[in-house]
């Protein structure tokens, strides 16, 4: 049986009635979006690890060589990785088992908040590669969406409903990554 | 006065919309002023061709070069034909072309 519970809240607009969204409506971009990370990962460390073998024609950082034209100010970095292959290749490993992480983490719902925070940041990380696009706008547009949807989910609670960290809340209740003002907003589930 | 959490997801919505159009303004223009990086189809010139005799084979020596780099993923030549002085067409390279190769006519 769906409970919604109504209540008065002040907006821009002034004093408003409203009704709580139901956490379950959030599953949709929860698992989507998880499921989007997991397979990046799942692609270069399981499926294909020669993409992250920096001695392979596989290895996925030979692609910033296309990332540069366009790169603006992240060029230098991007040539960094270039000319330091070994360097890339771990900045490479440790992206991808965050993918793997912050992915797995989403689906399972567990630790939501912060894994969604750390995918938001993630998308934000691929801005040097927001310029590509064979016919359209390609990569910008995967990346503004999932900086969006991980603030979305770092912010609300999905993995409360159908998701492990029903059983993280109803244990430890709400929890913060830290007591920082600030920090405080962002939480483990 | 704005509650709290109206507040916060006011305020994240906001950076989230200025991410996304700094982002785009730097990629494609495509908040103020004129467009670029609008993929438009990849430019290559034929900086140098000639050929060459060598132990009684002719070669074709190629020298191309992506005018302005690439517009999109990795430009590059997808197919070639090369003909010879008497319009006859001679084999279609596809795919495996590499502008670092000579190939034997």
């Amino acid at each position: 049986m769906s409970q919604e519970t109504t209540f008065s809240r002040s907006t821009l607009v002034g004093e408003v009635q409203t009704k709580l969204t139901p956490q379950a409506y959030l599953l949709p971009v929860r698992l989507v979006v998880g499921w989007d990370w997991l397979d990046a990962g799942l692609r270069k460390l399981v499926l294909a690890p020669d993409k992250v073998d920096p001695s392979s024609s596989s290895f996925v950082l030979n692609k910033f060589v296309s990332f540069l034209p366009h790169a603006g100010v992240f060029a230098p970095l991007l040539k960094y990785f270039l000319e330091n292959p070994g360097t890339g290749g771990t900045f490479l490993l440790v992206y991808s088992v965050a993918e793997l992480l912050v992915g797995g983490l989403l689906v399972l719902g567990l630790m939501t908040r912060l894994a969604g925070f750390g995918g938001a940041v993630m998308a934000a990380a691929l801005a040097p590669a927001f310029w590509l696009g064979s016919t359209c706008e390609d990569e910008w547009q995967i990346g503004i969406l999932l900086v969006a949807a991980g603030a979305v989910l770092a912010l609300t609670s999905s993995g409360r409903t159908f998701g492990l960290d029903s059983l993280l809340y109803r244990r430890f209740g709400d929890r913060p990554i830290s007591r920082l003002p600030g920090l405080r907003l962002l939480k483990f589930w | 006065m704005v509650d709290k959490a109206s507040a916060v997801g006011f305020t994240v919505a906001l950076l989230a919309l200025a991410f996304t159009l700094v982002t785009g303004q730097i990629a494609y223009g495509n908040l103020y002023g004129p467009l670029h990086n609008d993929s438009k189809l990849p430019e290559v010139k034929v900086v140098q061709a000639y050929p060459y005799r060598l132990a009684g084979d002719v070669y074709l020596a190629l020298n191309l070069s992506d005018v302005a780099g690439p517009d999109a993923y990795p430009a590059s030549v997808v197919a070639l034909s090369v003909y010879k002085y008497m319009s006859k067409k001679a084999p279609t390279f596809r795919e495996e072309m590499n502008c670092g190769k000579i190939y034997k006519l």
